[in-house]
């Protein structure tokens, strides 16, 4: 089991459901270790902590020859700054733009890291817990720019 | 042929717009081009016209009402959709479906399957244009055929495209008296009118001109972009998580996975035209073998907070049409999830598209972005 023999290798923590918890400060030590021997990345995400004030960044890899998948998870603090996989995985670089777009986390030595699914302008990051969901919908009149929102 | 091609090519750049409103891109999906000539220097896809933040909707209603909604997202293959979410409650809950069930979702999203590689196979030739069999004729034949398997849906569901057959623990609808005879029927129609297609296909010298070493994806750039699916198999990657990760008994069916040499357009043809006859082979095992007994674990939910998951995460994939179609929940103990994260195939496979595109003629972006087969309910999410 390639998850065994890297969680030695690296001394991680494991939740109980299987996760890897790393450190923030080692990320490239531990992603040059993930790419040897899960060469496929799954996907990105983020979840958000309010009152941690900060976020929890998960990534899934895989390795096709012997079918295993892992998760790795690490902790930011709002307004921090994470490390792009973009080096490693060319497919990081809309799964990051969607982070950033969603939750506003940003990564350092991103190519180009833009908002991707919302508009340029969009304010606010809409994945984030404290992202109002109960406002009234956004009215738009051609002759008064720009948009206007009823307040409720 | 493509060789006496003659394009051409200029010292100046200019930028053209394709889309959001366009025929050909399967919804609404735009791509800024830099040109020189007819060649295309860099394309930029521009997503999100889609978006509905069915995420973010996954925070704030309950699992039993999230479910339905899930059908709306890759609204060519809807069953699949729910057969993700489901599995991965019931992993993190430790639900237990009985094997009648099982059956009964590996036989309705092998059938939507079938339904969604149809509607693929007409519409991508429908975007190479006149020459195959007549303009939209191939494309009205396969809505045709997939018709039948709609009908199958609306007996047994009472909806055609977003059936709701799943519920935790089981599926909703027990089959129909009567459903193997029409299954089978559908399935004796089908392969003839398969090999029929492509034989008319692959027989035809544009066809072959405008699929064959185009759009060329390799084994280590598919990889490496996170591509799935007919995307990644056509590329040479013998890889489907039917048979890597089984899930709901598909270790009990005896089926192959299509590989592709090249990782061009029409490798990725073949692939999926392979599929839809081992698509067959499954749904005429699953109705041999269906066991007898319950349909589900649980009585159908009628209370919105029927679902509770203890605290934890789980991730959950499945393969759909397109693709690695996962679930991540991340759970606080409540009947809602803290967090849902979908792993949309579309995703992946569409961010390969600029890699794709470079080099190729205008002409070629309908070809290869049909071969990607995208839907943009998914990719936007």
């Amino acid at each position: 089991m390639k998850k065994e023999k890297l969680k030695e290798e690296l001394k991680l923590e494991e939740t109980k459901d299987g996760t890897l918890i790393f450190q923030k400060g080692e990320f490239y030590h531990v992603m040059e270790k993930v790419r040897e021997n899960f060469p496929y990345l799954s996907f990105i995400t983020a979840i958000h902590f309010p009152k941690d004030k900060g976020f929890e960044v998960v990534y899934a890899f895989r390795n096709i020859e012997e079918s295993e998948i892992i998760l790795l998870k690490t902790k930011i603090k709002e307004g921090e700054k994470l490390s792009s996989l973009y080096k490693y995985y060319k497919g990081a670089d809309w799964m990051e733009r969607e982070i950033y777009d969603l939750f506003g986390i940003e990564f350092e030595n991103h190519p180009d890291l833009r908002r991707i699914v919302l508009p340029e302008d969009w304010e606010g990051h809409p994945l984030r817990k404290d992202y109002p969901i109960n406002r009234a919908p956004l009215k738009y009149d051609y002759r008064k720019k720009p948009l206007l929102r009823r307040e409720i | 042929m493509r060789e006496k091609i003659k394009t051409f090519e200029s010292e100046e750049e200019i930028i053209l717009n394709m889309g959001p409103q366009h025929p050909s891109t399967h919804g609404v999906l735009r791509i800024i081009l830099k040109l020189s000539g007819e060649k295309i220097v860099e394309a930029k896809p521009d997503i999100g016209y889609l978006h509905r933040g069915v995420e973010k909707l996954g925070e704030t209603v309950t699992y039993v009402q999230f479910l339905p909604m899930l059908d709306r997202n890759d609204y060519l293959s809807a069953t699949t959709n729910e057969f993700g979410f489901v599995l991965a409650v019931e992993k993190l809950a430790n639900i237990p479906v009985p094997e009648r069930a099982q059956y009964i979702r590996v036989l309705f999203s092998e059938l939507s399957r079938l339904a969604s590689h149809l509607v693929w196979l007409g519409t991508f030739c429908l975007d190479l244009g006149g020459a195959l069999g007549g303009g939209t004729s191939i494309f009205l034949f396969c809505f045709r055929e997939r018709e039948k398997i709609l009908d199958i849906f609306e007996k047994m569901t009472g909806a055609r495209l977003h059936p709701h057959l799943m519920q935790f623990g089981g599926v909703r609808y027990d089959v129909y008296p009567g459903m193997d005879k029409e299954v089978k029927k559908a399935c004796d129609l089908l392969e003839e009118r398969i090999d029929e297609y492509e034989d008319m296909l692959v027989n035809n010298p544009v066809f072959i001109d405008r699929t064959k070493g185009v759009g060329v994806l390799s084994k280590e750039v598919a990889l490496e972009y996170g591509c799935s699916g007919p995307v990644l198999r056509g590329s040479g990657v013998k890889y489907d998580l039917r048979k890597a990760h089984p899930y709901s008994s598909y270790d009990k069916f005896d089926f192959e996975i299509p590989v592709g040499e090249n990782g061009d357009v029409f490798d990725r043809f073949k692939v999926r035209m392979e599929e839809m006859r081992q698509s067959i082979r499954i749904v005429r095992q699953a109705l041999e073998g269906l066991p007898e007994g319950p349909i589900a674990s649980q009585m159908p939910v009628k209370v919105k907070v029927a679902v509770k998951t203890p605290p934890g995460e789980v991730y959950a994939a499945i393969e759909s049409p397109r693709g690695e179609l996962g679930y991540y929940i991340y759970s606080d103990g409540k009947p809602t999830a803290y967090r849902v994260k979908i792993r949309a195939p579309s995703f992946s496979n569409l961010s390969v598209l600029p890699y794709l595109l470079k080099g190729h003629l205008v002409a070629d972006i309908v070809a290869i972005l049909g071969s990607l087969d995208p839907v943009f309910g998914d990719v936007d999410r």
